[in-house]
This record gives C-alpha cells, sequence and structure tokens, in this order.
C-alpha cells in the first residue's frame, strides 16, 4: 500500500490564548491534486507551515512523505517543491541568475523542463526579480520548484491576486504535472480549482470540517427543491444536514450535505413533510458548496455566541 | 558544485559593489601607511589623521557588509525563499565563514603583512601577535556584528541592536573602570573570551535552528555573565593576591621621607569633591642589583588608636611614583583619596598611616648595542628603532603591540653632528610597560612608540652612528611591598599623627602638618 504523501494526525498550533489549528487529521493520497480551501484566517497558511517544517506544532504529528515533519530540511527538500504568496526571493538576482544559483542545488534538476517552461511561461531571464510583477514572480517560482520534478509540491495562495492569463497558465503548467507529482494546495480560486483537484479539504477556524474526494462532495453537496404541501413542520424537526433552508407555504428549498442516494434523501423529505411533491435535485459547484458551509458556520457560530451571551 | 561553493559565489555576486568600500578604505589606509613611513623628511601632518579615517572607514562599512551577508540568507521569519531550498546549515554557515576568510581577513593580513615588510619588521616573530589580532577582530568585530544581524530582519533593526550593545560595552568598562581600580590583567581577556563563546553560541544556534527568541535568550546571557562576573568576582581582592608578600628582606624598600628640608605630608580639598587628598613624601630604594620595578596600584590603610581601621580600595597608579621602572633610591610622591567620611571618623584622633603597594620586579637582561641611524635597528622583543629625518627623537615600531619594558641609554652631541669633535652628554628613557593585555584590534599592524629621553640641556644632537644601548627589563614576579607604619610605632617618642579638620573646603589648603611631631 502506498503510503499517503502528507499524513497529519490531531495537528494543534496555538498562539498564547489563540488556536489557529485545531485538531486536524486528514492524508494527502500520493498522487492527489489536493485543494485547502476556507476563509480568511481559517488556518491554511499555518497548516501548510507546519507540514513544511516552518513552524512547530503545539502537538500533533505530521508526517511528509513518510517522514516526520520535523525532518524535513536540507536533502529532503529535493523531493519537495514550494511556492507561497509571500515567498520572498533574492530580489537582485535576475530569472537567470536566480536558476543558476538553484541548479546545483538539485541532482534531480531537468535542464530541458526548466527551458520548457521558462518558454511556456515566457519569462524574461535579465529581469532581476525585484522588477518583475506579481505574476510573473509567481511563474517564476513555478519553474524554480517544477524544474527539479518534485514527489510533492506544496502551493500557498498561488493564485491569489492573479489575472485569469496568469492563473490559466499556471494551472496548465499544474495540469502537465498531474500524476509524476503529488499536489497539496490552498486556494480561494474555487472554479480553477474544481477544474483539477481530486480531494477538497474545507478548514473553518482553525478545524477541518471535511476531507475527502471532489466527487464524493459533489454527489453529497445538492440542491433539493419540493412542494411542502400542507404540513409545517417546525425547523428543529428538520435535519442538521439540511443548510440554508428557504421555505415558503408553496415552496421549499434547502442545500443537502448528507451522503445519501436520492432515495434515501427523498425518505428524509417525506418523514419532515409527507406530502412533499415535485422533489427535485440540483447539483452544487464548488463555489457554492464552499459559501453554503462558510455561512452555515457563520451562523452556527452567531449562535454559539448568543447562546453563550445568554 | 559544493553548496558552500554556490553560496559564496551568489553572496560575493550580491555585496561585491558593497565590498569596494572597505576594500578601497583598507588600500588606501595601506598605503597611506606605507607612504607615512618611508616618505621621509616631507611627511604630511595630516596622513596619520586620514590614515585612521580609512582604518574607520573600513570597520564600519565592514560591519555593513557583514550584517547585508547575514541577511542574504535572513534567519528570522517563514517567508524566506532559501527555508524552503536544500540548504544545509553547516554549509551556509561555512559559506559566510567563507566568505569573511577571502574578503576580509585575507586582504586584512595581506595589507598587514606588506606594511610590516615595509616598516622592516619581521614576519616571523609577528606571526603570533597577527593570529591573536585576527582572533581578537574577530570576537569584537565580526561575532557582534553576525549576531544582531541573525536575529533581526532588516539592516536598521541589527544596526540599532549593535549599538545597543556597543553602548552596554562602553557602561559595562565605565562601571568596572569606576569600581575597580586593580583589575587583575586576565579578568577583561577572560570577560571577552566568555562573550565570544556566547555570541559563537548564539549564531550557530540561530543557524542550526532559527528559533530566533532562544538564540536571543542566548546572546542575553553575554551581557547577564559579563555583570555577574563584574559583581560577584573580587577584581581588586583577586588582583592584589596575585602580587605576593615577600617574607624576610624586600627587594624594594619604600618609607615615608621624613627629611623636613624637601616636600612635607599635606592635605588638600579637591573643589567640588567630597575627597581629601593625602599628599606623603616617599624615599624608595631597592636592595637588588639587575632588577628594577614597576608600580601597579597603592593604597593607604589609616588605623585609629580606638582599633577603627580603613583601607583605601586598590588604586592604578598614575602619579604616585611614574609608572616606569626605577633603580635607585629617588624620592616619590603619593597622592592618595581619603573620603570625606572617613576623614570626619577619624578627624582630631592620631592615627597611623601605612602605605602598601602593588609593584612588578623585572630582570635586567643582556644589553644590546646598536648605533642610531635613520633606516633604524631591528631589536628582538622590540621592533624597529630609528632616528627621525630631523636628528630629533628616536621611534621604536613593534608589531601591533606596545613595546615591553626596555632602558634605552644613548649620548646626544652638543654641537651639530657634523662637528666630530663636539662634546656628548648621557640620555636616556624608559619604553613600555607591562600594562593589561590590549583587547582592541589593530587594523595598522605598526605601533611607533617615540622614546622620551631624559636629558640635561635643550639643546643637542642625535646623530647618526653614536651608540645606543638597548636592556631589556624581563618580567620577573609581581610583589607587595608596605611602607612601615607612619608615625612608626616602633618609636615610642614618636608623637601621633592626628586629622584636624581643614579650614576651607572649597579650595585646596596648606595643611603645614609637619611629621612626626605636628598633626598631618
Amino acid at each position: 500500500m502506498i503510503p499517503p504523501a502528507i499524513a497529519v494526525h490531531h495537528l494543534t498550533r496555538s498562539y498564547r490564548s489563540h488556536t489557529a489549528l485545531s485538531d486536524v487529521t486528514l492524508a494527502v493520497p500520493t498522487g492527489s491534486v489536493y485543494a485547502l480551501v476556507g476563509p480568511n484566517g481559517a488556518g491554511k497558511t499555518t497548516l501548510i507551515q507546519l507540514i513544511m517544517n516552518l513552524r512547530q506544532p503545539t502537538s500533533g504529528v505530521a508526517q511528509v512523505l513518510d517522514l516526520p515533519a520535523s525532518s524535513i530540511h536540507g536533502a529532503i527538500l529535493n523531493r519537495i517543491g514550494y511556492v507561497s504568496e509571500n515567498h520572498e526571493m533574492p530580489d537582485w538576482m535576475t530569472i537567470s541568475e536566480l536558476l543558476d544559483f538553484l541548479r546545483p542545488f538539485y541532482p534531480t534538476w531537468d535542464y530541458a523542463l526548466e527551458q520548457q517552461l521558462l518558454r511556456e511561461f515566457a519569462l524574461p531571464l535579465d529581469r532581476q526579480l525585484g522588477e518583475l510583477s506579481r505574476g510573473m514572480r509567481v511563474k517564476t517560482a513555478f519553474v524554480s520548484s517544477l524544474s527539479y520534478r518534485p514527489e510533492l509540491l506544496v502551493l500557498d495562495e498561488p493564485f491569489s491576486g492573479l489575472d485569469p492569463l496568469m492563473r490559466d497558465d499556471l494551472i496548465q503548467g499544474l495540469l502537465d504535472r498531474i500524476g509524476e507529482t503529488t499536489i497539496f494546495l490552498s486556494s480561494h480560486d474555487l472554479a480553477e480549482i474544481e477544474s483539477f483537484a481530486s480531494h477538497i479539504g474545507y478548514l473553518e477556524s482553525g478545524r477541518l470540517l471535511f476531507s475527502e474526494e471532489l466527487d464524493s462532495l459533489s454527489a453529497r453537496f445538492r440542491q433539493v427543491r419540493f412542494r411542502p404541501g400542507s404540513t409545517v413542520a417546525p425547523d428543529s424537526a428538520l435535519p442538521p444536514s439540511w443548510l440554508e433552508v428557504e421555505r415558503s407555504q408553496s415552496h421549499c428549498k434547502f442545500r443537502d450535505s448528507s451522503f445519501c442516494t436520492p432515495e434515501q434523501a427523498i425518505a428524509q423529505i417525506r418523514a419532515a413533510f409527507p406530502h412533499a411533491s415535485e422533489i427535485s435535485f440540483e447539483p452544487l459547484s464548488l463555489r457554492e458548496i464552499f459559501l453554503t458551509q462558510a455561512r452555515t458556520s457563520r451562523v452556527l457560530r452567531d449562535l454559539s455566541a448568543e447562546r453563550a451571551a445568554q | 558544485m559544493n553548496q558552500s561553493a554556490n553560496i559564496l559565489r551568489k553572496d560575493f555576486n550580491y555585496l561585491r559593489s558593497q565590498l569596494l568600500i572597505p576594500c578601497s578604505a583598507l588600500l588606501l589606509a595601506t598605503g597611506i601607511e606605507v607612504a607615512s613611513r618611508s616618505s621621509g623628511p616631507l611627511q604630511l601632518f595630516s596622513l596619520p589623521a586620514l590614515a585612521r579615517g580609512m582604518v574607520i572607514l573600513f570597520c564600519l562599512s565592514w560591519i555593513v557588509v557583514i550584517v547585508n551577508l547575514i541577511h542574504s540568507e535572513r534567519l528570522v521569519g517563514l517567508n524566506q525563499f532559501w527555508t524552503t531550498r536544500p540548504y544545509e546549515w553547516p554549509k551556509l554557515l561555512l559559506a559566510k565563514c567563507y566568505f569573511l576568510l577571502l574578503l576580509l581577513y585575507l586582504p586584512l593580513v595581506a595589507s598587514q603583512v606588506f606594511v610590516l615588510l615595509t616598516v622592516g619588521l619581521s614576519i616571523i616573530h609577528s606571526l603570533g601577535p597577527l593570529l591573536l589580532n585576527l582572533l581578537l577582530l574577530t570576537a569584537t568585530i565580526v561575532l557582534p556584528a553576525s549576531c544582531p544581524a541573525a536575529l533581526t530582519r532588516t539592516t536598521n533593526q541589527a544596526m540599532l541592536v549593535l549599538l545597543g550593545m556597543f553602548s552596554a560595552f562602553v557602561a559595562a568598562v565605565a562601571i568596572t573602570r569606576s569600581v575597580n581600580g586593580l583589575m587583575p590583567g586576565w579578568l577583561i581577556p577572560a570577560e571577552m573570551v566568555a562573550a565570544a563563546i556566547v555570541l559563537g553560541a548564539a549564531l550557530v544556534h540561530q543557524y542550526r535552528t532559527r528559533n530566533t527568541r532562544r538564540s536571543t535568550q542566548i546572546l542575553l546571557l553575554a551581557p547577564l555573565l559579563i555583570c555577574i562576573a563584574q559583581s560577584t568576582i573580587p577584581g581588586s581582592t583577586l588582583a592584589a593576591n596575585s602580587y605576593t608578600r615577600v617574607d624576610g628582606d624586600p627587594p624594594l624598600s619604600v618609607r615615608f621621607d621624613t627629611d623636613p628640608l624637601r616636600t612635607m605630608p599635606r592635605i588638600t580639598i579637591g573643589e567640588h569633591s567630597s575627597r581629601l587628598w593625602l599628599h606623603t613624601p616617599l624615599l624608595i630604594s631597592h636592595q637588588q642589583p639587575g632588577s628594577s620595578f614597576s608600580v601597579d596600584a597603592h593604597r593607604i590603610v589609616l588605623t585609629a588608636p580606638d582599633g577603627y581601621t580603613w583601607s583605601s580600595p586598590w588604586t592604578s597608579v598614575s602619579e604616585i611614583i611614574p609608572a616606569a621602572a626605577f633603580t635607585s633610591e629617588r624620592s616619590g610622591d603619593s597622592q592618595s583619596p581619603i573620603p570625606l567620611r572617613v576623614y570626619q571618623r577619624l578627624g582630631g584622633q592620631p592615627v597611623s598611616l601605612r602605605i602598601q603597594f602593588a609593584l612588578v620586579q623585572f630582570q635586567d637582561q643582556a644589553p644590546r648595542f646598536a648605533t642610531l641611524s635613520i633606516d633604524g635597528a631591528n631589536i628582538p622583543n622590540l621592533g624597529v628603532c630609528a632616528l627621525n629625518h630631523a636628528y630629533s627623537q628616536i621611534s621604536c615600531r613593534s608589531a601591533f603591540r606596545d613595546p615591553p619594558p626596555f632602558a634605552i641609554s644613548t649620548v646626544r652631541k652638543e654641537g651639530p653632528c657634523t662637528a666630530v669633535d663636539a662634546p656628548t652628554e648621557p640620555a636616556s628613557a624608559e619604553l613600555g610597560d607591562l600594562s593589561q593585555i590590549s583587547v582592541i584590534p589593530q587594523i595598522d599592524p605598526v605601533i611607533e612608540t617615540p622614546v622620551r629621553l631624559t636629558l640635561s640641556r635643550k639643546q643637542g644632537y642625535l646623530c647618526p652612528g653614536l651608540p645606543v644601548q638597548f636592556l631589556e627589563r624581563k618580567f620577573q614576579r609581581r610583589l607587595q611591598a608596605e611602607t612601615p607604619p607612619y608615625p612608626s610605632t616602633s618609636t615610642t617618642t614618636s608623637a601621633p599623627s592626628s586629622f584636624n579638620k581643614p579650614a576651607r573646603r572649597d579650595k585646596p589648603c596648606h595643611a603645614e602638618n609637619r611629621a612626626p611631631a605636628t598633626p598631618l
């Protein structure tokens, strides 16, 4: 059995009174494209920094390429590529100088691939990094992180602030790597992720709310519409997997997050609304799933805050 | 390519423009140094000042280069590109060391060797001081500049920390100097070694773990250690203990000069001061031929009839007896501070006074003879001593350190050097001392010490070809000497001295007290 490229067990990171990451457990299968999504401040960057051994966890363990994350330094980084939106580059260097400098560090550096990526990304070799646009800098980071064919590519918000053309270029570059490299990325750019991610993890307020294959997630989340009929069920009688419920006398709409077959879903509806009719199911986009999850979490948080205040 | 060499090449490319400043300053300082030593009678008096300016520029610009060198792979923060690249920390640290070795130490050593060769000093004999100087440079400039750089994000932050460290160091030295009049010679070098070890440990720890908080805690150990050492090590007592008491016949005798024809004891009050000064004439003689002595420190001990005894702290000597060695019976004058509160405690009472001395005994070595010349004579353990072009002064040049104790004697012509039959008169000088080991690194390797000849006449000529004798005084031991009590306790007829309050406090008063019959 192939071990996961990244395995995280009960990882927690606290800063004095603030818990940035709380008891996170996830596994990134080898060869997958795992997208970590979540609102700002959810703890995505913290999780990536813990995985990359840039920070130390308060508790829990992380394993990367079957090695403890704490041992990730030196030669092991020959097998891992890392691109971050906040990465500080040596601005005084030209792209050419940067690549010349980095090449000797990696025994597996593929010069032909480097040249190919440079052509694809149309990077000006003689320009200093400090003079480059944000998109150009990210592209340069990609070239310098892909050219040695890493087993694992960790990307922290790689597409943030890029124009669509740039994003397409980068995603194409990533798509070409799928299969030979495990990709673990955090992003807000759900539309793009949907096009190539195989696994999704959703992080909210430091907690991982779900982590599963994109296909199963798409199957689990759906929009359901029906006519409720004459019966009026109280809110408390509705299943907790029904999110963002909108009700009127003639019409009812909700987003179902339960992993069940349409027959099971119909049975659930009939249990709450015995006279329900015209039941229909529509798939949700990743963006809609993300928004639903985010809104629901916010509502639940507000509710619990209200209860605490009372 | 080797990782260290790769990083070194990158750092050189990054800092090559910044390196121009220290390299130019060093080149200019070396050129000025060589020119000022060899330009003969046409020396420009502003050149040494320019050379000193270049040395300061060299040091400051190197501090900036070191900070930028460390910051090119910044150790603080999480977003540096290199932290997720396969850097090995020992190789990274090694690359920085290579950089300093090749671009700081090597040019500096080359410049120093060149200057030493130019002035005729032996490289073989200077090798030890040269290496020691490099260690001092590491401990006082390289490590103190590297550590703040390793623990900060920006050059400004590093410079502020460096400035703070320098201020703390100056304050510590000032406090130490004011508290301890006499310091064991090893104390400051030992503290410096301890501080360098702590700085080095903080630096290596930061490179190994990038745990800035812990590395800063290690770094803070350095001033803490120094403060603890300064406050707990009884510097004066330890230092005094290293001067042994001589049983039996002392090699040196110091006693109070009771000859009324010479200066008499008196008390003065310093202006705006809470201290009185006790001036006591002394007679000094030594009884061992071939030996000479210098005084490092002294203290006074006052004893009242009621048993109250007050000992002053050991005070480094500057004027009590000239720090230079002395060889025959001569007069001296002790000026000892007494706090006003002690004076008031003793006021009106007869007191017994003793003065204790911390001395260094030297043994004269076989003299070396040479003749005065402009090219100079190379004297082992001293350096090159040469006559200046104006025939007015002899100067000795030594490598990296002040010359050790030497007695120099020569003759001076009463007429011009061209007058063959002009009568001559003897002239002599004492050179060097055994002061504390210098912990300041030298960029200019040549220490030039003028020989101040004692002469009976103002006019005279030091001519080339005249004989000159160099007598090395080799350190033999440290010892303590003590005057007999004043007035002598064994002389029952002597009336004890007593302290009377001086009439005025705002200016020196003349205590016409005549020993031993009159009160002090």
